[in-house]
């Protein structure tokens, strides 16, 4: 092989790795249009899920109707808020932002990362549509009102009522004693009982649910937002009645290491018998699952502060909207009207089976035909409690999980020494 | 190595040769002055912003801030996250380092035998080094989760009772951390030592052979000795590369759980600056790293350092 030969393979090899390295940066970059007819959203709708289906239809529907495009760019809900501050740093955020009102997203307002859309809601004639309790969440007290809220959950537990069967369970527990004894039968049959996410967001939630079964939401709004687990005696017994459901063999095994999906997928394929999960879920379960799963409140806890089943109710996505949307206010306006139109609301119930943050007179006659959801909708309040939902109290950037996985996985330990580290994640902070 | 000093007499008049390279040497300055700016401004730059934005309050990336002179420092000197932290990167560091950097070239070694099929087993080492982070990840929640390979195999074999979530028990998961670190490293620096191996003379190793060394003692008492200064290099790039990359994998695998077991420093530069939106603390266990990584190599140099 002679010199040139030998260099030229190489050259070349050089020159594609280079292009491929050109390319990939290329992608990389995030456009932020300042064209008033071009809106940029952040979505964590995402395609292939019943929301990011919906939405990408109604934006492509708007499009065609007004002339003004809709560039969506699709990020996984739990990366989306760093993905929008690190863009709102540079000043090249997108002009909307559909993601939960959460932890991770209260502070957006008050640090005027968005901008308060009372105002707004009130001039295009927005607020007489909107569920009053909706509005109420997304305010944050005198900052203003965080965004448009727009779709809601429901999060109750989900039973399979033929794995239950097979192990000569005919109804769902009433109390927390028959769900112990339900899970030891289960258990006996070789079927795991509750999949839980005990290393992510899940236990947070099933945390501030056990946590409830003792205290009254006055107390609790305290708990979450400024701790004192360890001072409340509720507090500790509800810690501790999730320390015995662990015990007692209540959740699947290794529960500690489960991610939400892992959880999910154990419920789904039928690996386990029972799971606290939201309506999120509702359009993405197997059929087959989906007809044996019936959906009720987590069961009634013995001397507790709830005489029904209780479960989560709350309002989940919104619009946000950036200081760059805030620039194209005459686009805005015609899209968030497009998206409260009562046909479109009515679409995504009817098509997108979500349920919509609006009075019912906003939505008419629509129903969803999906069994899970019209199984949600009817867990009305004369049949659960719904619990204060922590995600608007628990401050910016608390994350529960890792002691509550922690917890999980030390078999024999007590609500007395789990509301500590609790309560550390706050004096930490301060 | 021999160095050979030749001596200017002090009176001699300096050479022509260097006053005629003059115009040469500009015109190289000139030609290095775009990468001096840029190395100055992206690297030096954020490396000095960490000293000032370490005494500053400031509440996430996009919240307004403030200095706060020694405040971070105080908290951070009282805080047990940081001496959780720092036990479990020397643990990582303890166990994982000898394990890489040894094993590493006893590979090393192994593959510049040339062996039937070693261009195979080169390709194969090399593998780890071609997996993206985020896919070592997805690997290894596979292979480590509750219904994982390790304990689908185990329980095969009837051992149920040794089924755990290797990530999510506190007894385990640093253990399974610095495992997975160890697989996506050792091969690429055995790579590295093979090709270093390789530019020793086979009359040395023939020579050891004629004189009745093994194998063993060849590896260590020949090839060793020769290569000990790039033995040094290599310690001090796996050194800083456990040190401070550490967060990568503990984000996909474990955040830094269950409660802190697995939480290393720069998981914490990670999580204070970004989870818990604490920027100027986050920087102030930046400060930590960088002492630690500064005082690493002084060490390791100075270990390694030419002894003839």
């Amino acid at each position: 092989m002679t010199r040139s030969s030998f260099i030229r393979p190489r050259a070349i090899a050089l020159a594609v790795a280079a292009a491929l390295a050109a390319g990939s940066l290329a992608g990389c970059s995030g456009k932020s249009s300042s064209d008033p007819n071009t809106l940029t959203v952040m979505s964590s709708f995402t395609t292939g899920d019943a929301t990011g289906n919906e939405f990408n239809k109604l934006a492509k529907e708007f499009t065609a109707q007004t002339g003004i495009k809709i560039n969506v760019e699709e990020v996984n809900y739990a990366d989306l808020p760093k993905v929008y501050e690190a863009a709102k740093l540079a000043n090249k955020e997108k002009d909307l932002v559909i993601e939960n009102l959460t932890p991770d997203t209260t502070d957006w307002l008050p640090q005027g990362q968005v901008v308060d859309v009372k105002q707004y809601l009130d001039d295009w004639g927005l607020t007489d549509k909107l569920d009053p309790q909706a509005i109420e969440y997304w305010t944050q007290g005198d900052s203003g009102l965080a965004g448009f809220p727009y779709t809601g959950f429901n999060w109750p537990v989900w039973y399979n009522m033929d794995l239950l069967k097979k192990a000569g369970i005919t109804q769902i527990p009433a109390n927390t004693d028959e769900l112990i004894a339900d899970a030891g039968k289960l258990r006996a049959a070789g079927i795991q009982p509750m999949a839980l996410g005990g290393a992510e967001w899940p236990v947070q939630n099933f945390v501030t649910w056990m946590v409830q079964q003792y205290v009254a939401p006055d107390q609790a709004k305290k708990l979450f937002s400024s701790g004192g687990y360890c001072a409340n005696p509720g507090a500790v017994k509800g810690l501790d009645l999730m320390g015995r459901l662990r015990d007692a063999g209540v959740f699947i095994d290794n529960v500690q290491g489960y991610t939400a999906d892992q959880m999910t997928t154990a419920y789904f394929t039928g690996k386990a018998a029972i799971m606290p999960s939201g309506s999120w879920g509702y359009t993405q379960v197997p059929d087959a699952v989906a007809a044996t799963t019936k959906l009720a409140g987590f069961p009634v806890t013995a001397g507790g502060a709830y005489s029904k089943p209780t479960a989560f109710e709350g309002y989940s996505d919104g619009f946000f909207l950036s200081p760059n949307g805030a620039k194209k206010l005459a686009s805005v306006e015609k899209f968030m009207k497009f998206m409260y139109s009562q046909q479109n609301l009515q679409s995504w119930v009817t098509d997108g089976s979500q349920i919509m943050d609006v009075k019912p007179e906003a939505l008419g006659d629509a129903k969803s035909t999906k069994p899970l959801v019209v199984q949600g909708n009817a867990l009305t309040k004369d049949v659960v409690d719904y619990l204060l939902l922590p995600d608007n109290y628990i401050p910016a950037g608390f994350d529960y999980s890792p002691v509550a996985s922690e917890f999980l996985g030390h078999k024999g330990e007590t609500g007395a020494q789990f509301c500590k580290a609790l309560d550390k994640l706050y004096t930490d902070k301060k | 190595m021999t160095q050979v000093l030749v001596q200017t007499p002090l009176d001699a008049p300096a050479p022509a040769m260097r006053r005629a390279k003059k115009p040469r040497d500009k015109a190289l300055i000139a030609l290095a002055l775009p990468s001096l700016v840029w190395y100055v401004v992206f690297t030096i730059g954020p490396l000095c912003a960490m000293f000032v934005v370490a005494f500053m309050k400031w509440p996430g990336l996009a919240a307004p801030t403030s200095f706060n002179g020694l405040d971070n420092i105080r908290n951070l000197m009282t805080d047990d996250r940081l001496y959780t932290a720092l036990k479990n990167t020397a643990i990582q560091l303890v166990v994982s380092l000898p394990i890489i950097m040894i094993g590493a070239f006893m590979l090393g070694y192994f593959l510049n035998l040339k062996l039937p099929g070693h261009r195979i087993l080169r390709v194969i080492m090399f593998v780890p080094g071609l997996v993206s982070l985020p896919a070592i990840g997805m690997l290894f929640v596979a292979v480590l989760g509750p219904t994982g390979l390790v304990n689908s195999m185990l329980g095969e074999v009837g051992l149920d009772s040794l089924n755990t979530a290797w990530l999510a028990d506190p007894r385990t998961a640093l253990a399974a951390l610095i495992a997975v670190g160890v697989w996506s490293g050792i091969g690429f620096t055995s790579i590295l030592f093979a090709a270093r191996l390789s530019a020793i003379d086979q009359e040395i190793y023939d020579a050891a052979e004629t004189d009745g060394a093994n194998h063993w003692q060849r590896m260590w008492r020949i090839a060793y000795p020769i290569v000990e200064d790039y033995f040094g290099v290599l310690t001090m790039l796996q050194y800083l590369w456990t040190l401070f990359g550490s967060a990568g994998l503990i984000l996909l695998l474990t955040r830094g759980g269950p409660g802190e077991s697995t939480s290393t420093l720069a998981w914490l530069v990670y999580r204070f600056g970004f989870r818990e939106p604490n920027v100027g603390y986050s920087q102030a266990v930046g400060l930590v790293l960088f002492v630690l990584g500064v005082a690493g190599l002084l060490a390791i140099r100075r270990a390694f350092r030419a002894r003839f």
